[in-house]
């Protein structure tokens, strides 16, 4: 791994980092779903700083070049991260079509009570 | 029997007072007491002004469901006000009222759905739909049969009484998406009974089918998957 690509590298993560603390703390982002984030990053500055972990790793997968097995895991942790927040929207629809309802049949309740 | 009429409608400010009206002369000729909930699920147009210039008891989502969060809020309300039997029926003016009291009886008798049926008999429907939409309808029944091993001969039939048992389980989950056919499925799943009896049907007076014709092929593979989803849940 050249110098030049690991102070790159480096710099991305740092900034990555910084990004999304102040998303959190702009409160855009809840914490719980940061922690996905930090995690990746946390296993890209691994790699960067210890690329023979990285070759290590690539070998026991038993794929030749270290680089396919970063986009092969990438990938993949996209995939998993992208199926969990179909999961959240999924369950936050349902939610979200109990508050209508619920709202909806308070109100007309209310009305109700004010006609009479 | 307490009874709620159930009444969907999104859109309908050219028909739905006289569905309405069609159900309170009803009540007021054969002494019966059905009382009316329509759900307004976020018309744009002048419904909600005709419900309530005219004393409609009606509940007015503040967004819109779809038409299975609608219906559902109907049975919520149901559950809410301690019905014994509720009944769906389409504010197009499809439907007769005068069919309710023989799903009622269907109910009385042990069934814990009653479905008015277009197909059930040989006995002509006045509107029995277009060959493409019998077609699909004769699909959807074999596809019931194949995933529950009971027939239902009308499955998209949107006029329905459910008894005090599928109130509670229909509050607490009802498919938001292709609710009739997925519903039955729910139902049979559960070892529940689902009576057919036939019943006249109208041709829609106004308002727009949610079953558009060039989307057909689109609806019935969604509606086949729906089905499989639903009949592969565990329960």
């Amino acid at each position: 791994m050249s110098l030049n690509l690991k102070i790159l590298s480096l710099v991305f993560v740092l900034v990555m980092t910084v990004g999304i603390l102040l998303i959190v703390r702009k409160g855009k982002m809840s914490l719980k779903y940061s922690i996905v984030w930090y995690a990746c990053l946390f296993v890209l500055t691994l790699f960067i700083l210890f690329p023979d972990v990285l070759v290590w790793v690539t070998k026991i997968f038993g794929i030749q070049v270290s680089s396919n097995f970063v986009l092969v895991f990438l990938i993949a942790t996209l995939f998993i991260i992208c199926i969990s927040l179909t999961i959240i929207v999924s369950d936050q629809n349902e939610k979200i079509r109990d508050l209508i309802q619920e709202i909806s049949i308070l109100k007309n309740n209310d009305d109700f009570l004010k006609k009479q | 029997m307490k009874t709620l009429i159930i009444i969907p409608a999104f859109n309908e400010e050219s028909c739905i007072l006289k569905t309405v009206n069609d159900v309170l002369e009803h009540n007021k000729k054969y002494a019966t007491d059905y009382d009316v909930i329509v759900i307004n699920d976020g018309s744009t147009d002048c419904t909600e002004k005709v419900l309530t210039d005219n004393d409609i008891p009606h509940i007015c989502l503040i967004q819109n469901l779809g038409i299975g969060g609608a219906v559902q809020t109907g049975y919520k309300y149901a559950l809410m006000n301690n019905y014994d039997v509720a009944i769906q029926f389409d504010g197009d003016g499809q439907h007769d009222i005068s069919y309710a009291k023989d799903l009622i009886d269907e109910i009385n008798n042990g069934a814990d759905m009653a479905i008015g049926s277009r197909f059930v008999s040989n006995e002509q429907s006045g509107f029995k739909s277009s060959a493409a939409r019998r077609v699909g309808i004769k699909i959807i029944s074999l596809f019931i049969k194949l995933f529950t091993g009971k027939r239902v001969y009308d499955p998209t039939s949107g006029f329905r009484a459910c008894n005090k048992t599928l109130i509670k389980l229909f509050s607490k989950s009802y498919p938001t998406e292709y609710p009739e056919p997925v519903s039955e499925v729910t139902v049979l799943k559960h070892k529940l009974k689902i009576s057919e009896i036939p019943a006249n049907m109208y041709e829609r007076q106004g308002g727009k089918s949610s079953i558009h014709a060039w989307k057909n092929v689109y609806y019935m593979i969604n509606v086949t998957l729906a089905m499989l989803a639903e009949s592969l849940k565990r329960y």
